[in-house]
């Protein structure tokens, strides 16, 4: 069954107690979370009952199913839309007034704003949750999602987001949800990786079935990084140095060049004993902190981090220091968890410290690294594909012969790129120089580079074919460099 | 009638650069040198560094 819910201001989404059992799906707490978190972007809700969520179905085969209390097997899935939508009956369509009833797919999807399941434990009742950040107060930023698709009344629509739900306190607790997050966008992002339902997370990390009392006690650092091993992928541990300042910048110097390559963070807090997906950031054109801790880094330029907190809300911004109105903030985020792809063997801290040493004292032929005092550091992943990618839609404003070495140039699938940028170039999307690091490098190859480059020429190293180093000179310099920012979207 | 080189013989794609120049191997052997006193170095500090911090972090419970 479906039923329409308008939407005009945020008590609406009261009368769901109308259309669900609202204690068996947890109503007043689904009622406050929504008029508390949802932006008026929402206009009307379909409301989906039964429905059969298959990450709730996992807990209910080997958990719920078994207590004496006797809970639902189905769950219920809102849908939200923008102004504009409604539901007709007889025969049941999605349709704009304005454009007609029984849009195609496309007209659907361009507007949907994603879903909500609801489970029937009777509290922490939100379930698989994808919502377009858009729908979501407070959530801007640059924010590492994927397409997630939902079979909707005969259409198959899709939305940006990344998932999101309520940890369920017995069966999972917040580090189980947090890798949940992190594993089911990669099964969506990327077809190499197995989807994982809730109850599997919870199973991942032992080596022995982890069922009855065991998963409300929560789990390690080090069992989260087997559930990370056991689907695929080679999850690095980094946790913050105390000892000096210089341990404290580079944590937050990899910390964000992990993730603005695209990759979630696994966030831990020790203290709190608390784990989140880190999931975007937000950044500013004025340098943040005290300015006796100015690194020159893109780091200096972040004022927030988004996060997926199982506890609060998804893409909730986190700043640099405690504020009001924010439950904690990025310093007491001392440890992450990056799950790396395999043929990813130079670490963020070698990027950033290659970087740092390079502009130090670069080859004559880049002494602008060195005129530029004010240059600020950015390194990321990529792959070679989004590189010449990145190249051929920017070839008219490159020199022909580097386009097409570029595009032939032999390299492996992940590339550390490290961008250069005065503060001023950096506001307007700009760069100084760049440099493409091999990410199959070891950190004692001393020039792992494939290229370096600037708006006067290239260096180029073929390593494929251990060719020596040689250096192109446009014939005329290039008029801008343009910003690589092909990983996260910005919303 | 010449025959067209195979793909595999045509070795570096840099060759289509006319205005290529190798650089002095002195000037990058000095960039390497330094880079190893520097660079590697550290790198090899900060990697006995983070293993031991990451294995205080590992017995952390999270819950």
């Amino acid at each position: 069954m479906f039923e329409w819910l308008p939407i005009s201001k945020a008590s609406d989404f009261e009368r769901l107690v109308d259309l669900l059992d609202p204690t068996e799906y947890g109503l007043q707490e689904v009622v406050d979370w929504l008029a508390q978190h949802a932006n008026d972007t929402v206009a009307g809700v379909l409301v989906e009952f039964p429905y059969i969520d298959k990450d709730y179905r996992s807990t209910y085969y080997h958990y719920y199913a078994k207590k004496g209390r006797a809970y639902s097997s189905l769950s219920a899935r809102l849908h939200f839309f923008p102004k504009g939508w409604k539901l007709s009956v007889n025969p049941l369509t999605l349709g704009q007034p304005a454009e007609g009833s029984n849009p195609i797919d496309a007209t659907v999807s361009r507007d949907y704003l994603g879903f909500m399941t609801l489970r029937p434990t009777r509290i922490n009742t939100i379930g698989r949750t994808v919502l377009h950040p858009s729908v979501i107060r407070d959530a801007g930023g640059w924010i590492i999602g994927h397409r997630h698709k939902a079979h909707v009344l005969g259409h198959r629509v899709d939305t940006r987001g990344f998932p999101f739900m309520q940890q369920h306190t017995d069966i999972a607790v917040c580090a189980h949800t947090a890798c949940w997050a992190i594993l089911r966008h990669y099964s969506e992002r990327y077809s190499l990786y197995r989807e994982v339902l809730v109850h599997d997370v919870s199973r991942l990390g032992r080596e022995f079935d982890p069922g009855g009392l065991l998963p409300s006690l929560g789990i390690t650092a080090r069992e989260v990084e087997r559930i990370f091993a056991a689907v695929g992928t080679y999850p690095l541990l980094v946790m913050r140095g105390k000892d000096d300042v210089s341990a404290d910048t580079r944590y937050y110097d990899e910390l964000l060049a992990y993730l603005d390559s695209g990759f979630p963070l696994f966030g831990v807090q020790s203290e709190r004993g608390h784990a989140i997906a880190v999931v975007g950031y937000r950044a500013s054109d004025l340098v943040q902190g005290q300015a006796s801790e100015y690194r020159a880094r893109e780091w200096d330029y972040v004022t927030h981090l988004l996060v997926v907190d199982d506890n609060h809300y998804p893409y909730m911004p986190v700043p640099r220091d405690k504020q009001s109105g924010s439950p904690y903030a990025v310093n007491e985020i001392d440890g992450f968890i990056v799950p790396l792809p395999e043929k990813m063997f130079l670490p963020a801290v070698a990027a950033h410290t290659w970087a740092a040493d390079f502009k130090a004292a670069p080859l004559p032929e880049f002494d602008e690294l060195t005129v530029e005092t004010d240059l600020v550091t950015r390194c990321f992943v990529t792959t070679t594909a989004s590189w010449q990618r990145f190249v051929r839609e920017h070839a008219l404003k490159l020199d022909g012969e580097f386009v097409t070495a570029a595009l032939e140039l032999t390299m492996p699938q992940f590339l550390w790129v490290i961008e250069y940028a005065t503060p001023a170039q950096r506001s307007t999307q700009q760069i100084q120089a760049r440099v493409l690091l091999d990410a199959t490098a070891g950190p004692y190859d001393p020039f792992p580079a494939f290229l370096v480059h600037d708006r006067k020429g290239a260096l180029w190293i073929d390593r494929a074919n251990k060719a020596p180093m040689q250096y192109q000179q446009f014939d005329k310099p290039l008029a801008t460099l343009t910003k690589m920012a092909n990983n996260l979207q910005e919303f | 009638m010449t025959q067209k080189p195979k793909l595999e013989e045509l070795g570096s794609p840099l060759k289509r650069i006319k205005n290529l120049r190798e650089l002095d191997p002195t000037k990058v052997s000095e960039l390497e040198s330094r880079l190893r006193s520097t660079y590697v170095r550290r790198m090899g500090e900060q990697a006995r560094e983070a293993r031991l911090r990451a294995e205080k972090l590992r017995d952390k419970i999270l819950y």
